[in-house]
């Protein structure tokens, strides 16, 4: 018979056991794509979903094939992007068309390269992206040692035991402590008594129930019930009951205040920008430190302090005066983090087109004279555009701050950095997407190298 | 498939069998047909095999089989056959009826095929229990030397697997370098011999002290490594590098068999395809002629029969194609219409309703089944008539201000047929030789790109080439031509790139990212070797 039919087929799936070994090697391509990786928009564009989709390269199978002919070599069969294919048509109908990539928006000019083959899009845990990047570079400057003095509630605690509650709080084992103890006491009063033996005394006050002058006359009076077996006897006052009270941990004191430029001048691109670095900053801060506390402030000729949400995806414009996201940093600093109690980190992102910038100035000043732990600048600078050209590229923040203070400067991945150690000042200028890994390097391993 | 079901199908199986052998005078192998779910179709459809190796390609195969097929329910085939004897074909259970009949009918053809074409003559009858046996194997090395090793292996094995062809001669090294040897010695005669002087490049020096030069060239020819040049790159590197362990050879054996397996597979694509598809509607059309199919599965037959066969704008449908040919050639020797009367013939009414009445058509498929391949089987048989009647244009990507536009550039049918065979010549695999194997004196490897008028793509060729370092242990060299002037030659230590290189490869990558978007007459790069049978555009 040539026809077979099994009807239970091994579905043993070893399909399933080669894709988990495809899967192991797409993580690894992720662990080295990683730093390529963060700055993608899908991450933190994408709401509260801990989980992102990024394109990692790589996976194919190489081999030897044909490629296409450099442009200008002639008519030749194949490559040239030729092919063949069947339907009605005649020379010069277009049969298919696809948009290039970037849909004009980047505008490049590079042909458009499909992902679908190059890539494969990998869904990725934002932790373990996290994760791998802490592997790339080692554990983040906030310190063991600051970790002391917060109290911070911990859930609810139950510690002292009082005469009074509800039933449901009763604490048996004092209750019934106490019960023994007043026991033992009435029965040895009275054995002083009447001079009876102690269990005598203990079987008279329970046929009593419990009154210590009844006990003391049954015995008198001779009608102590020989049958019953002594127990104890509980009263109100013996009730023991317990009390909830909320629990504290001791926790980091430090404070990070994120401030960002949304003013009018803030292109997309460089929003983008700004927020992926304190994105990620905040992302990696909240992972390794549970109660670092992070504040937000945004501002335009004004600032604000807004929440989380707002801050990484609501738009404003503006003028801008950069000294106000610093005052209100100052006020934070006054009324709720006085630098003696918290460690405070200051990092403010802008491009650096300051309405007053001699204020700015004055401010930082101002905000460096608090011994703060850290003072970050960053300046976002992609290319000269428009607003550059109007008031002089070379005239933004960052210069007038090299111009106030000394820095020791580096230079890393096309990026500039200084630092000014005695302040605890830190400068960057980020230009481009493949900046921001390096630059939060620079914000975060800062204190390490000490 | 509940009980009658499978006896109705029993039945129809020994019908197909002898419509197939007997009225269609087709010589096969026994056939075994499981009926299996499509879980276990994701699986063969991904590892080609079913019994082959397990490695991370083949997961990364099944997910994508698996992501298509449970998002749309579609890119399923609906069957599979391997050459083996007897040969083993897969019937998906959730299939119709009527096309459980057509898959049958068309795996006769495949198996026919598989049967009588000469290529496949040298192709191991026992690939499933050898790859069966290699991946237990395979598995024990992996626990052995670590899954790495192993892997880096079988990555390159199946790098270089399609340069081996099952027709590598069984000369042993000895024989060879006495084959040349004679080669070398022969032309010397005819340059020094008493017409020498008419060829000439009549060397006297060397016809007055022959003794010593051909002790000179066999000395020499001891010395060659390769003798002479060979493709069988994996052959060559199995024999000769000093690097790879036992364990590793055996891998890449493994894999150059399965090569060897699929090369006929590749060459007759269209030929095979088109065969099994003109057998399947032969027999299914006896089928309902015997009534042994409803009419309701008529309808269903038809409407499958049409996803295969249908039109694809972007690229051509090996099914419609090597089908239609098929028919044409058998349409021509039936009525005569060949030879130098038909060609000569100028009349043009005469022409069409020429008729000798030989009746030879399906004897003259059966023939061409027996010796073909497929660029010689579209060099012979697909005439200007059949490129118009199949509308087969060649298009171009242009490049617009806002899109990327597929635009049909030719229609004249002898350009388009030259393209088409010379495209099919090549069948997606160019040609490297190893020419040296003691480069330099220094035991370099030295590999040419025979440049026909297509480069290679160079970041792939780079890639492989640090597979071909990893298993040879010495610097590789390879030259090629990225264009009729350009010549252009790359090593690769073992250790990788050098400096200077690695950054140009970068930007090499980079820019050719976009390669994948080509559906190219250079066929197809990833062949769908094994053949199956799916609804072609859907």
């Amino acid at each position: 018979m040539a026809v077979i039919h099994h009807p239970d087929w091994d579905l043993s799936e070893r399909g399933k056991k080669d894709a988990e070994r495809h899967q192991k090697k797409i993580d690894d391509a992720i662990r080295k794509s990683a730093k390529d990786v963060i700055a993608e928009e899908s991450i933190i564009t994408k709401k509260n979903g801990k989980k992102v989709r990024v394109p990692v390269k790589g996976l194919k199978d190489y081999r030897f094939v044909h490629g296409k002919r450099k442009k200008g070599s002639g008519e030749g069969d194949g490559g040239d992007g030729e092919g063949a294919g069947q339907g009605p048509g005649k020379p010069g109908d277009v049969i298919g068309r696809r948009p290039k990539q970037g849909d004009g928006q980047g505008g490049d000019g590079k042909p458009g390269d499909q992902p679908g083959d190059d890539f494969i899009e990998a869904e990725v845990d934002i932790d373990y992206l996290i994760e791998v990047m802490f592997e790339d570079l080692g554990l983040p400057w906030i310190e063991e040692k600051l970790r002391a003095n917060q109290l911070v509630p911990s859930g609810w605690k139950f510690e002292t035991i009082t005469k009074k509650g509800i039933l449901p709080r009763v604490h048996k084992k004092r209750t019934m402590l106490e019960a023994i103890k007043r026991n033992e006491l009435f029965a040895k009063e009275i054995e002083e008594e009447v001079e009876c033996d102690h269990e005598d005394a203990l079987r008279a006050l329970t046929q009593a129930g419990g009154d210590i002058n009844d006990a003391i006359d049954i015995i008198k009076n001779g009608e102590l019930d020989m049958s019953i077996d002594p127990y104890v006897i509980i009263e109100d006052n013996d009730m023991r009951y317990k009390q909830i009270e909320e629990n504290y941990e001791l926790h980091s004191n430090a404070v990070v205040i994120a401030m960002m430029d949304t003013s009018g001048s803030m292109t997309t691109d460089k929003k983008y920008l700004c927020r992926s670095l304190l994105f990620w900053l905040t992302e990696f801060l909240k992972k390794v430190y549970d109660f670092v506390e992070i504040r937000f402030i945004t501002h335009t000729t004004e600032a604000k302090i807004v929440d989380e949400e707002t801050f990484f995806h609501k738009g404003e414009s503006g003028g801008t005066y950069c000294w106000s996201a610093i005052d209100k940093a100052l006020h934070l600093i006054d009324t709720e983090y006085p630098v003696e109690e918290w460690n405070v980190y200051c990092v403010y992102t802008s491009d650096g087109d300051d309405f007053d910038q001699e204020k700015t100035i004055k401010y930082i000043e101002e905000l460096l004279k608090r011994k703060i732990n850290m003072f970050s600048y960053n300046e976002i600078n992609p290319s000269p555009g428009p607003w550059a050209t109007a008031w002089g590229s070379s005239n933004t923040l960052i210069k007038k701050i090299k111009d106030n203070w000394s820095f020791v400067g580096t230079s890393e991945s096309g990026t500039e950095f200084y630092k000014n150690e005695e302040l605890h000042f830190l400068l960057s200028l980020i230009k481009d997407k493949s900046h921001v890994y390096p630059t939060l390097k620079h914000i975060l391993f800062q204190e390490n190298k000490k | 498939m509940n009980k009658s079901e499978l006896k109705r199908l029993i039945k129809i199986e020994q019908r197909i069998k002898e419509i197939a052998t007997e009225d269609l005078n087709l010589n096969c192998y026994p056939i075994e047909f499981d009926i299996i779910p499509p879980q276990k179709m994701l699986e063969i459809m991904a590892y080609n095999i079913p019994t082959n190796i397990s490695n991370w390609k083949k997961g990364r195969d099944y997910e994508r089989e698996r992501t298509i097929y449970e998002h749309s329910g579609r890119g399923m085939p609906y069957e599979v056959v391997i050459n083996s004897n007897p040969a083993k074909a897969y019937l998906m259970n959730n299939n119709k009826f009527s096309v459980q009949c057509l898959v049958m009918a068309h795996v006769y053809g495949h198996c026919a095929f598989f049967t009588t074409n000469k290529y496949f003559r040298n192709s191991r009858q026992d690939i499933v229990g050898i790859l069966y046996e290699a991946s237990r194997r395979f598995l024990k090395y992996e626990h052995r030397f670590g899954i790495d090793e192993v892997e880096k292996t079988v990555d390159a094995g199946h790098a270089l697997q399609w340069h081996s062809s099952p027709f590598e001669s069984n000369e042993t090294q000895e024989e060879k370098r006495h084959r040349i040897f004679e080669q070398e010695k022969r032309k010397m005669h005819a340059n020094s011999g008493s017409f020498g002087d008419l060829t000439g490049n009549n060397k006297k020096e060397i016809n007055e002290d022959i003794e010593l030069f051909n002790q000179k060239l066999w000395r020499s020819l001891k010395l060659k490594t390769p003798i002479e040049p060979t493709e069988d790159l994996l052959g060559y590197l199995i024999d000769n590098s000093r690097v790879l362990e036992d364990w590793q050879k055996d891998i890449l054996e493994v894999l150059r068999m399965e090569g060897q397996y699929y090369w006929p597979m590749m060459k007759t694509k269209y030929m095979n395809e088109g065969f099994a598809t003109v057998i399947h509607e032969k027999i299914m059309k006896k089928l309902f002629e015997e009534g042994l199919l409803t009419s309701e599965e008529h309808s269903d037959f038809n409407y499958s029969n049409s996803l295969v066969k249908s039109e694809n704008p972007f690229g051509l449908n090996p099914y419609l194609i090597g089908s239609e040919i098929w028919r044409n050639i058998e349409e021509r020797w039936d009525k005569g219409r060949y030879g130098d009367d038909w060609e000569n013939c100028l009349n043009a009414n005469e022409k069409e309703n020429w008729d000798t009445g030989a009746m030879e058509g399906w004897q003259k498929c059966l023939d061409t089944v027996e010796t073909y391949v497929d660029w010689f089987f579209l060099q012979d048989f697909l005439t200007p008539e059949l490129i118009r009647d199949l509308k087969i244009y060649i298009f171009k990507q242009k490049e617009m201000p806002q899109s990327i536009d597929y635009v049909i550039t030719k229609d004249e049918a002898k350009e388009i047929k030259r393209k088409l065979v010379r495209a099919f010549a090549q069948s997606g695999i160019p040609k490297i030789e190893i020419i040296n194997g003691d480069y330099q004196d220094r035991g370099w490897l030295r590999l040419v790109h025979k440049y026909d008028g297509i480069p290679l793509e160079e970041s792939y060729a780079k890639k492989t080439m640090e597979h071909i370092a990893y298993l040879w242990g010495k610097p590789v060299c390879m030259d090629s031509k990225m264009d009729d002037s350009t010549e252009v030659s790359w090593k690769i230590n073992p250790e990788g790139w050098e400096a200077g290189d690695d950054a140009e490869e970068k930007k090499e990558e980079d820019k050719n990212s976009n390669w994948g978007d080509y559906p190219i007459l250079v066929l197809d790069p990833d062949p769908l070797t094994q053949p199956y049978l799916c609804p072609w555009y859907d």
